[in-house]
């Protein structure tokens, strides 16, 4: 559950500035192709999982419902991953995860992964952050998370 | 200076998206910290609340 509001948001941010770079770059905002829709299926299922969280009181169940359609999501990662092979469109074929050599030209490959990196690595520190307060919920009524509170919250 | 802020036409496409990259990590990392926060306010407003019930059975 701490990880999908980040998931949520990283990929409004794809879909977003791919966006506004596509503007200038294919001349329009957006199309129907098959990458930009299983993007966008993607931000719908993180949502899902948000507000199917929300809707159900008992924490345990909403928990075990969520990991159902996590795994249900999974499904939507290789489709969008092989969507532009699959299908023909706007979007560009793979320029870096292939067996050939990367198309990317080096210039762009090297900030492009050192990027990619940061935001993996941003991903998990917020996501330790939201887990540790998700942890601290749960277990509110034991003795340790009772002294945590005592000592920063009285 | 002004070559690099203009992007070679494209300033208003780059910047944005520089724009609102910067404002969702901003928020990936607001939001957390409140909500934790608010979490450790809660459990010791709970705390006090039952140290609170029980002077009121001794007395």
């Amino acid at each position: 559950m701490s990880s999908a509001p980040i998931g949520a948001s990283f990929t409004f941010l794809a879909l977003v500035t791919g966006s506004i770079w596509g503007k200038p770059m294919w001349g329009t905002w957006w199309v129907w192709d098959a990458r930009l829709t299983s993007e966008l299926i993607l931000l719908f299922l993180y949502l899902g999982v948000i507000v199917l969280y929300n809707a159900i009181d008992d924490k345990r169940t909403a928990s075990r419902a969520i990991a159902i359609l996590a795994l249900v999501g999974v499904v939507n990662i290789p489709i969008i991953h092989y969507s532009v092979e699959w299908w023909n469109t706007l979007h560009q074929g793979p320029t870096v995860t292939k067996f050939d050599k990367p198309s990317i030209h080096i210039s762009m490959l090297m900030p492009l992964l050192f990027m990619a990196i940061a935001f993996k690595l941003y991903y998990f520190m917020v996501l330790m952050m939201r887990a540790r307060t998700e942890v601290l919920q749960r277990e509110r009524n034991s003795s340790w998370a009772q002294d945590i509170a005592r000592n920063t919250g009285l | 200076m002004n070559d690099f802020f203009s992007m070679g036409g494209y300033a208003s496409y780059v910047w944005s998206s520089y724009g609102l990259a910067l404002v969702i990590l901003l928020i990936n990392v607001i939001l957390p910290r409140r909500n934790h926060t608010r979490t450790v306010a809660g459990i010791a407003r709970s705390i006090k609340r039952k140290m609170g019930d029980r002077h009121d059975t001794k007395t």
